[in-house]
């Protein structure tokens, strides 16, 4: 059934994207994070996106000596640590200032943030299509038996 | 023309089934627009599908028998794409181009093993 393979290519692009939204929401509500558990200000996080060879269907899965899968779909291999520095402020008032009165903020720019949401949800709306596009195939398919 | 309906009939689900595998690989390829290293993939079933579309000299075209080895549609690489800076050559516009045609294409192949099944009906329907 290639069109249930379809649609499930589609919808590990769809979770990988969903994935990614999340990051950036999780980025954008720890934008003022000072002080995590080790110490440290809260460090921008990035979803590293790879092919998904492993990926099999139900049926796929079923038939233990079938061929591996030529087409692949997405997977969110890695999620890391932004490595830019934190941004340093001037605030003498803050209870965690440093003796010269600065700071460490955490490295992340909400425009970026942004670019990285729309990007994101873009994507997804991609992966929407096809998935449309994929059952309507599949209804029209139905109709031959009519 | 039992033996003909037979062949129009196998090589239209062939081309069902080559559109269908297209479907697989768009999807593929637009799961993996932003996945770094990732190449455009397509299959050519097309010209594998003419192979067997024979002109004779009436100037219409008879389908020869398809060979079972048919099946085994080559996947390849698209060529002619530019790649971004981390390798992914994806072009979002042209797999959904290539998605619209590939449904359209997809859509008039049932509509024509439709037909060729109404067809049948009629000569079945005949001797009544």
């Amino acid at each position: 059934m290639s069109f249930i393979k379809a649609l499930g290519i589609s919808a590990t692009g769809l979770y990988a994207q969903k994935k990614r939204i999340e990051l950036v929401s999780q980025n954008i509500a720890n934008a003022d994070t000072v002080l995590t558990e080790d110490g440290t200000p809260y460090q921008r996080k990035v979803a590293v996106l790879g092919e998904n060879k492993n990926y099999r269907d139900f049926s796929t899965s079923l038939d233990r000596f079938s061929r591996p899968l030529e087409n692949s779909g997405v997977k969110v291999t890695n999620i890391l640590n932004d490595d830019r520095p934190p941004k340093i402020v001037y605030d003498p008032d803050h209870p965690l200032a440093t003796e010269d009165g600065y700071i460490s903020l955490p490295n992340i720019d909400t425009t970026e943030e942004m670019l990285d949401l729309l990007a994101a949800s873009r994507a997804y709306e991609a992966n929407t299509t096809v998935l449309n596009t994929t059952k309507s195939m599949f209804a029209k398919s139905l109709e031959i038996v009519r | 023309m039992l033996n003909n309906f037979d062949l129009r009939l196998n090589f239209l689900s062939k081309s069902a089934q080559g559109l269908n595998k297209r479907n697989d690989l768009i999807a593929g390829n637009i799961a993996n627009i932003e996945t770094p290293g990732y190449k455009a993939k397509d299959i050519d079933f097309e010209q594998t599908l003419r192979r067997h579309l024979t002109v004779d000299s009436s100037g219409t075209s008879a389908v020869r028998p398809l060979s079972s080895t048919f099946d085994h549609f080559t996947i390849r690489n698209k060529v002619g794409l530019t790649e971004d800076m981390s390798g992914n050559n994806v072009d979002i516009d042209k797999e959904m181009v290539a998605m619209t045609e590939n449904k359209m294409k997809y859509d008039l192949v049932v509509e024509a093993i439709k037909a060729e099944l109404k067809l049948m009906n009629i000569v079945i329907d005949s001797n009544k």
